[in-house]
């Protein structure tokens, strides 16, 4: 009896792509360490690392055959046929995942390459790719062991990156991470193990059809569903849902900022890779009952991050807390799932979510990284000293003003607007009127801060302000200030693309 | 000792097991029993690390004698062998104090823990409750095709080989963020021996050594001056704190004798040869 595994190495090339830039950014440095002349070597190593898995990205997208990969043989089951599982498919929720999880991750590499990380250059892109590498498995993951190994890869390495900061907040923020991150990793494993002892399965679509069978007994749907839990407990950390987001302000603060965009952008996105993964396709039979308590932890969630973002005055703070807002938002349609029927316009909802979500977070991200570090106070800046910027630096707050829109949901942020239509309608549509109020409250709280920021850009200079330092923007900070806005402009005109992202089956 | 371990294989779970397993249950149980209680109250770490590693090889030991060789072997190597070892190294190394802390560094941890504790207890003993377990097949049927190594094997590099190759990139990342983490980077550059150099020249000590007793010397005790070759005194050579003291030799006490000296050197050959100095 031998077997010899069928590996499908273009369906894993997002993953593989970012894990050969590791490798081969270890080798240059191994080679020539500390080679100043190199430097410029290892970004480009990195950056194209991310290129090629956004190549491989699109081209298994134009593609479109559906593939899958690692599987276990079916054969006759007990219970009748049993259809081989797969571990890795490539389908439109992976790609989907992917691509805004690489478009963040070179946007995030492009703010840091001359800013926190040009001192750091090894580990930081290290320690990026293999990030990027977990979230493209995870959004690709179809077994619980692969889940949860690729939801570590993808937000392991953040508490390096945050790290990095080299000083005492810096190291502060990084440990408050690792604590966090290895409590919901506990969490997450009873979880995912009480899911395995409940089917005896470990792959989802295997676990899927184990609880949809029509005779369960209450035992087995009761550990199964205190397992799913528990397993969104521990990934609630993850996208800092209320009551897990009490890492988030300081974590960002302490972070080096564009590292605090990429746990914003892409760290997020691993996380409701997870829930989605976890919740949508392998537990689609349990829908009543995680529905509601995805849904009370959105609708917290959304509610505490937008009071106390309201009272925020540093400007990296208030964003840690609009992102602990908007992760409330990126959950809100998946608390409308009600039975397996209503799962797959949740899940297109939220991603669709998702994909507005991580566009104008970029965008503003942006704008703060060039102001943070043409300002003396630097990280610590606050609100106030938006002053005025429209005047000194038209561009950048035309931007900022515009991410803040559509962050806010507000025209001309068409984006933001028809994701927060798309994220409230499956509450609407499947009656959860509650959460639907509770949204519509939000959008208010939401536009309050915003707005306020917004409003600032274009109100006059105060008396106080020194005189205005000339922003010298670097080419690569161009470049994702450009393509970032292009991002939310394009989605603002063509409003479609994030309404109607997964049209197809959900797999 | 091979065909006991094929007999109670044979024997289904139902059966009783054989006169030598049982025995051997009965010496393993109350050694590893002990053992753990041992690593719960032990009041030092290292004490606990080797109880711990005393478990560690009697389930080992238990595993062996249950036909599990494979399993069995690890745990000794795995377990006892690296993890502990790791551990008592730590422990060693970093030296943990056996002093028990008697603040809460948390406000309130102590009652929160006692509270989740008691939740995750009723929780695993809620859900393993529930569990339903199939009719036992027995450890032959289990062990016969192709064999519990080789289908260890077929779920690591064929069922599950993409976990296990990302697992690979996950520990690569960690070590990585570990020394990312434990890093310590230098505020100011390291000092060279050349900076070290110009730093002593700089501050205006002297920088010859010390002075010599000198060739005039009676005593090279530390709290007798050495006499500089115009047979002075030189209070440099003695320590300060002797001077503070006020525990130095006269100067005139070890100067006196200088004129025989030099009329000894004025007679080299001559016969007062009991000062030593024809040597």
């Amino acid at each position: 009896m031998t077997r010899v595994p069928s590996v499908d190495w273009v369906a894993l090339a997002p993953v593989v792509a970012p894990l050969l830039g590791v490798v081969l950014v270890l080798v240059v440095d191994a080679v020539a360490p500390r080679a100043a002349r190199l430097a410029r070597v290892h970004d480009a190593l990195a950056v194209a690392g991310l290129v090629a898995a956004g190549a491989a990205v699109t081209w298994l997208a134009v593609d479109g055959a559906a593939r899958s990969t690692v599987c276990v043989p079916g054969g006759d089951g007990e219970a009748g046929l049993v259809l081989p599982s797969c571990s890795y498919v490539v389908s439109d929720l992976t790609l989907t995942l992917q691509a805004i999880a690489v478009v963040g991750a070179l946007g995030c590499l492009l703010l840091a390459v001359d800013g926190p990380a040009a001192a750091d250059r090894t580990p930081h892109h290290v320690l990026l790719l293999s990030a990027v590498a977990g979230v493209a498995a995870l959004a690709g993951a179809r077994d619980l062991a692969t889940l949860v190994i690729a939801l570590e890869t993808a937000s392991l390495p953040a508490v390096g990156l945050v790290a990095l900061r080299r000083d005492a907040q810096g190291a502060q923020a990084g440990i408050t991470l690792l604590l966090t991150a290895v409590a919901s990793l506990g969490l997450l494993l009873l979880g995912v193990a009480l899911i395995h002892a409940a089917t005896g399965e470990l792959h989802l679509d295997r676990i899927a059809t184990a609880l949809s069978g029509p005779d369960l007994s209450g035992a087995v749907l009761a550990v199964a569903g205190l397992g799913t839990v528990l397993g969104v407990a521990g990934i609630g950390f993850k996208l800092s849902a209320v009551p897990f987001h009490l890492w988030t302000p300081d974590t960002y603060a302490g972070a080096p900022l564009p590292i605090a965009a990429f746990l914003a952008v892409v760290s997020k996105t691993a996380g409701l890779a997870a829930v989605v993964v976890l919740l949508a396709l392998g537990l689609p039979a349990l829908a009543g009952s995680w529905g509601l308590v995805v849904a009370v932890l959105a609708a917290v969630t959304v509610t505490v991050g937008n009071l106390v973002a309201l009272r925020q005055r540093v400007a990296v703070r208030l964003l840690a807390w609009s992102t602990v807002a908007q992760a409330g938002w990126v959950l809100l349609p998946l608390g409308a799932a009600v039975d397996a029927a209503s799962v797959p316009t949740a899940v297109a909802a939220s991603v669709g979510y998702l994909v507005a979500y991580a566009a104008a977070t970029l965008a503003v991200f942006t704008v703060v990284v060039l102001l943070a570090r043409h300002h003396p106070a630097g990280e610590e800046h606050t609100l106030a000293d938006y002053r005025g910027l429209a005047r000194r630096e038209p561009v950048a707050a035309a931007v900022l003003g515009f991410g803040l829109a559509c962050l806010a949901g507000l025209p001309p942020g068409v984006m933001g607007l028809v994701a927060k239509l798309v994220a409230v309608r499956p509450l609407v549509d499947n009656g959860v009127w509650v959460i639907a109020v509770i949204a519509a409250v939000n959008v208010v709280l939401g536009v309050l801060y915003y707005l306020r920021w917004g409003a600032l850009l274009v109100a006059a200079p105060g008396a106080g302000d020194g005189a205005p330092v000339t922003w010298r923007v670097r080419p690569a900070e161009g470049l994702v200030l450009g393509g970032a806005a292009a991002l939310c402009v394009a989605f603002s005109v063509l409003p479609q693309v994030v309404a109607g992202v997964l049209p197809g089956v959900l797999r | 000792m091979t065909s006991a371990m094929q007999l109670s294989g044979m024997l289904a779970a139902t059966d009783p097991p054989g006169t030598a397993e049982t025995a051997l249950f009965w010496v393993l149980a109350p050694v590893t029993v002990v053992a753990a209680c041992g690593l719960l109250f032990a009041r030092k770490a290292v004490h606990a690390a080797l109880s711990m590693a005393l478990v560690m090889i009697g389930l080992g030991v238990a595993y062996l004698v249950h036909d599990a060789p494979f399993l069995g072997a690890v745990q000794v190597f795995v377990y006892t062998g690296a993890v502990m070892m790791l551990f008592l190294f730590v422990v060693m190394l970093i030296g943990v104090s056996a002093a028990d802390s008697l603040v809460e560094t948390i406000k309130g941890q102590r009652l929160v823990a006692v509270v989740l504790g008691l939740g995750l207890v009723l929780l695993l003993t809620g859900a393993i409750s529930q569990a339903t377990l199939d009719e036992t097949v027995g450890l032959v049927a289990v062990n016969e095709d192709p064999g519990n190594v080789t289908m260890i094997a077929f779920r690591i590099f064929d069922d599950y080989v993409w976990a296990f190759e990302l697992t690979g990139a996950l520990l690569i990342t960690a070590a990585l963020g570990a020394m990312v983490l434990t890093h310590r980077e230098r505020l100011t550059p390291r000092t060279t021996q050349r900076q070290l150099a110009a730093d002593r020249i700089a501050e205006g000590a002297v920088k010859a050594p010390l002075p010599a007793p000198g060739v005039f010397a009676r005593h090279n005790a530390v709290d007798t001056p050495a006499l500089l070759p115009d047979g002075t005194p030189s209070e440099a050579s003695v320590n300060r704190v002797l001077r503070a003291r006020g525990q130095v030799r006269s100067a005139e006490e070890t100067a006196a004798p200088t004129a025989v000296i030099q009329s000894e050197f004025a007679e080299p050959l001559g016969d007062g040869t009991e000062e030593g100095g024809s040597r």
